[in-house]
């Protein structure tokens, strides 16, 4: 394991001091309007808490600080109900999840956010609320920068104490120094000032803030160096590693991730690959960490160079799964058909696992669920959901449904109502909550045009209003569903639609012989038409039905075919669906076949992914897709896992996250045979699904995965 | 012949030559190896593999007939993969040529769309089934399962001399030809017996030689049956013990280890 994270791994714990320090900033000035409190609050966090320094680090500014204070319960107490009456934003009320405007922070640095603060405080001056914004950002802004003083002079007082470098604290320290002061001139310096405003996020309580484009707009400070000669690429990589690592201490003192995303290659924005030696770096620097934290995305275009896909491959599997794959064309075009311009589209970035965001000029990200499957369930029951106690529409008995069209017809009113209870659901979220008194003047510093507008980046300071996202469950629950009636019912008439309908409600117990015909229907991932044409259906309705939606900033609703863990909580509020799933069971995960019924191999998987319109998706989708660790380790199989992914993209694909098959996956798959039913060896002429072999020989395929 | 049986066809195999490549495997052998790991493929009869996963059983169906015009389709929807990948489509089995005339009426059809084409085949058939195959063919997989004879008669139920005759035949005639050798314990996994081969195979003029590494992971598909594996107490070999016997190859041809 690498230095540093066992360094971060062996920090004390005392718990977290953010809400005391809090209380001291807003005691500062207990008058002030709300926005200025914000920012005293701001400025307490980040100047109170300790600096420390770790002894591997080479880039200053980490938040150990905050959990190296012992905390008198009574004074937390006291801070607290002050601090939980002033409040934050939520994750539904556009508070995190947000890619900074990085590329302008090196590029004018402190003292040009100072001076444009400036200049937009005198153009207000008659204004009131503006001047308390612009004063906010300042006190954020002089907080970032004292942030970095405090650092850099704590490096200085710890030269000589052993185990740390006397060199690098100097070094560290001049540069911390310098970027308070000047614009950064140097790599180190650049990384410094992007990193300690991450962390100045992080200390400020937020979380799943993205890094962004780190290989573009570091870029000409790699350049600058290495012409100098100031900068090896072993440097580089192990600068990378620094700051990647600390981004492991959310891992160890709060337990779960800080999904930093960071996003590499694409295309500039003429278009052109952007592809450089940092988007290599990045990838090696993230591989060599093998830690979860940093959440690697690669934006792969026509034009991205296959060393470069390679690359990513070689990284994933590791076992690491990182980077996750994206198709630049299709998400490009999906922003722009959104009405966003073409350069701003192209510099997307993702935010929090893969949202697509329009860099630091929209205000941050929020999505909800939208359950699909339970409009099923309304279909069949007049409006009532079997499983989630909701009402749809009463759209009549089934018994009257005598064609698959009059089917899709109340479908489609089913859908159309739950997306305005979920519009509902969203805006009675904003409502709640006075904008003036909710600002956030640190984030908006780096949010194009805040300064200018002199507004809070909810309130009209950003480039883009906010936008919503959904997040659509169940795609091939959905399709499998439809090609299950139409099969079963319609075509083969097998079955009633009232008695389907009675199977669902009795969970198919004393149905057997049906759901067995429902089971053996065919199924979405297996490039199949019959159901294949209804998930390319069922994106274009339901980018249909939010594309009328608006947020209630005037922004644009995008959809996502993407669940994250959600299609498991999603799925108990679903009855028992035509596919043949049981009641309360997962519905399908993200963009995803049904789990083990994608059974024609890759190729067809993909075919199938590759037959909705993805351009509609503008949040982005998930698919999941796993292999053996050889398609990874040997060079030729790696050729063919590139030609597979290209061809996915090239057909419309919109992502794909890979995974080796771990060791750890096969032992299961030998201890619980029906959770893989799948899984696949291969060898020369040779095919089989691993839970039919015995034991001897899963033995010996464990024995061929071993991993490097 | 309108129609073919076959156990399966397999999307995405990344072992049976370049690229990405589907591969139909034929039902249907006249060697009956010992060591087969496809024996569900031995017997032009339709089975059923019967598994026993945890408590239960599962049952597969395995020999279906086909017709040319349903395999094309089907090894059509992967078009792009294959274009993408130098890849195309295998035919593999049991021994294909043993349904030649079928498979001579699909290649057609299959090259007509300018796909690449490997026969994979173990060679004991009359040279009119090669001879019809020949014009659609980019590639023969071609055994090579003994050094000589009565080798070849211990372990299977074929005429040698007439496979080396064909291969002869398919040299002389310019065909592109990759020598696939299973490496089998007790048999020719030896410095000595791969010597022999290769000297059989020089004589002959091959250019390309593979290794494939002995594989019992067929044995399930034994049980399944209801059949005897002698080779199940032998052990899967690893790329890594080849590396003696493809130095030998390397020698005289252009040679690597598959599987």
């Amino acid at each position: 394991m690498h230095n540093l994270l066992k360094e971060i791994e062996s920090q004390p714990n005392l718990g977290c001091c953010r809400t005391i320090l809090a209380y001291h900033g807003l005691s500062e000035n207990l008058t002030a309007p709300n926005v200025v409190l914000r920012a005293n609050v701001f400025r307490s966090i980040l100047t109170e808490c300790p600096p420390v320094v770790y002894q591997n680090d080479l880039i200053l500014g980490n938040f150990a600080g905050l959990y190296s204070l012992p905390i008198d319960e009574r004074e937390e107490k006291l801070a607290n109900t002050f601090i939980d009456l002033l409040g934050t934003r939520d994750f539904f009320q556009h508070s995190d999840h947000f890619t900074a405007d990085y590329e302008k922070l090196l590029r004018v640095g402190v003292p040009g956010l100072l001076e444009e603060i400036q200049a937009s405080l005198e153009k207000y001056a008659g204004d009131q609320e503006k001047t308390n914004t612009l004063r906010a950002m300042e006190i954020c802004l002089r907080a970032y920068k004292e942030l970095l003083l405090i650092y850099s002079e704590k490096a200085i007082s710890l030269c000589g104490i052993p185990g740390y470098n006397n060199d690098i604290l100097r070094k560290m320290s001049a540069d911390a120094q310098t970027v308070a002061f000047e614009k950064p001139t140097t790599f180190r310096q650049a990384l410094q000032l992007v990193w300690a405003w991450h962390l100045s996020f992080c200390l400020e309580g937020k979380f799943a803030m993205a890094l962004g484009r780190m290989d573009q707009y570091l870029y000409p400070f790699y350049l600058a160096d290495k012409a100098a000669g100031r900068i090896t690429d072993e440097e580089a990589v192990a600068l990378f590693e620094a700051v990647f690592a600390k981004i492991h201490e959310w891992h160890h003192f709060l337990k779960y991730e800080d999904v930093a995303n960071i996003c590499i290659a694409g295309v500039d924005e003429n278009g052109e690959d952007a592809t450089n030696e940092l988007s290599y770096f990045i990838i090696e620097a993230v591989k060599n960490l093998n830690i979860p934290g940093p959440n690697l995305s690669a934006r792969i275009s026509a034009k991205t160079p296959d060393s470069l896909l390679d690359a990513a491959l070689v990284s994933i599997g590791t076992g690491l799964g990182y980077p996750a794959l994206m198709n630049n064309e299709v998400n490009v075009e999906a922003l722009i058909k959104k009405g966003y311009e073409v350069k701003d589209s192209r510099n997307f970035t993702m935010v929090g696992c893969v949202e697509n965001f329009l860099t630091g000029q929209q205000p941050p990200w929020a999505d909800g669920r939208y359950n699909a499957p339970v409009c099923l369930d309304y279909v069949f029951f007049n409006g009532y959901g079997t499983q989630n106690f909701r009402h749809g529409i009463k759209t009549g008995d089934c018994s009257e449904i005598q064609t698959m069209d009059e089917f899709i017809r109340r479908l489609e009113i089913q859908l159309r109502r739950l997306a305005d209870e979920e519009m509902l659901l969203y805006q009675l979220r904003c409502d709640k909550i006075n904008p003036i008194n909710y600002q956030q003047p640190f984030l908006s510093i780096l949010c194009q045009d805040c300064i200018g507008r002199g507004l809070d980046v909810n309130m009209g300071g950003a480039k883009y209003p906010a936008t919503y996202g959904l997040g659509i469950m169940g795609i091939a629950t959905m399709a499998d569903s439809l090609a299950a009636i139409e099969q079963v019912v319609f075509i083969d008439k097998k079955a009633t639609l009232t008695e389907l309908r009675d199977a669902l409600a009795a969970d198919f117990v004393g149905y057997a012989d049906l759901q067995q015909l429902l089971l053996d229907a065919p199924k979405y991932g297996n490039n199949r038409e019959i159901v294949d044409k209804y998930a390319v259906w069922f994106v274009r309705k339901v980018a249909e039905i939010f594309d009328e939606k608006r947020t209630p900033q005037g922004g644009r609703v995008f959809c996502g075919i993407a669940s994250n863990i959600n299609n498991i909580y999603a799925g108990k509020e679903v009855g028992a669906t035509p596919d043949g799933r049981k009641a309360g069971a997962p519905v399908s995960d993200a963009a995803s076949p049904m789990y083990g019924k994608d059974c024609r191999g890759s190729t067809a998987t993909f075919n199938s992914l590759m037959k909705p319109d993805y351009t509609d998706i503008a949040v982005g989708s998930v698919i999941n897709q796993k292999y053996s660790p050889v398609m990874f380790s040997d060079p030729e199989k790696r050729r063919k896992l590139l030609a597979l992914i290209r061809t996915y993209f090239e057909g419309g694909g919109q992502e794909v996250q890979i995974n080796a098959t771990s060791r750890e996956t096969l032992i299961d798959a030998m201890n619980h045979p029906e959770k893989y039913p799948n899984l696949i060896v291969r060898v020369s002429g040779f095919s089989a699904y691993y839970v039919t072999l015995n034991r001897m020989v899963q033995e010996d395929i464990l024995n061929r995965t071993q991993q490097r | 012949m309108k129609t073919a049986i076959i156990s399966d066809i397999q999307h995405f195999c990344v072992s049976d030559g370049d690229g990405i490549r589907t591969t139909v495997f034929f039902k249907g052998c006249n060697l009956r190896c010992k060591w087969c790991h496809n024996v569900e493929c031995i017997s032009e009869m339709p089975q059923k593999l019967r598994y026993v996963i945890g408590a239960k059983e599962k049952i597969v169906d395995c020999g279906k007939t086909v017709t040319v015009e349903e395999v094309l389709q089907e090894l059509l929807e992967d078009k792009r993969f294959y274009e993408n990948s130098g890849g195309g489509v295998t035919f593999s089995g049991g021994e294909p040529l043993l349904q030649s005339e079928f498979l001579a009426v699909l290649m057609q059809r299959v090259k007509e769309h300018g796909i690449h084409c490997i026969v994979d085949t173990a060679g004991d058939v009359p040279f009119a089934a090669f001879a019809r195959v020949i014009p659609y063919t980019d590639t023969f997989f071609f055994d090579i399962k003994a050094a000589n004879s009565e080798d070849f008669l211990k372990y299977t139920c074929g005429n040698f001399e007439n496979v080396l005759s064909n291969l002869r035949k398919l040299v002389a005639q310019n065909v592109d030809v990759v020598i696939r050798i299973p490496v089998i314990p007790n048999h020719n996994y030896s410095k000595e017996y791969m010597q022999k081969t290769c000297d059989l195979l020089r004589e002959i003029g091959v250019k390309r030689v593979q290794l494939l590494p002995f594989n019992r992971l067929g044995s399930a598909k034994y049980e399944a049956l209801g059949k005897l594996y002698l080779y199940k107490n032998f052990e899967t070999m690893q790329k890594s013990d080849l590396t003696e016997l493809l130095e030998i190859c390397a020698q005289y041809f252009d040679a690597k280890i598959d599987g």
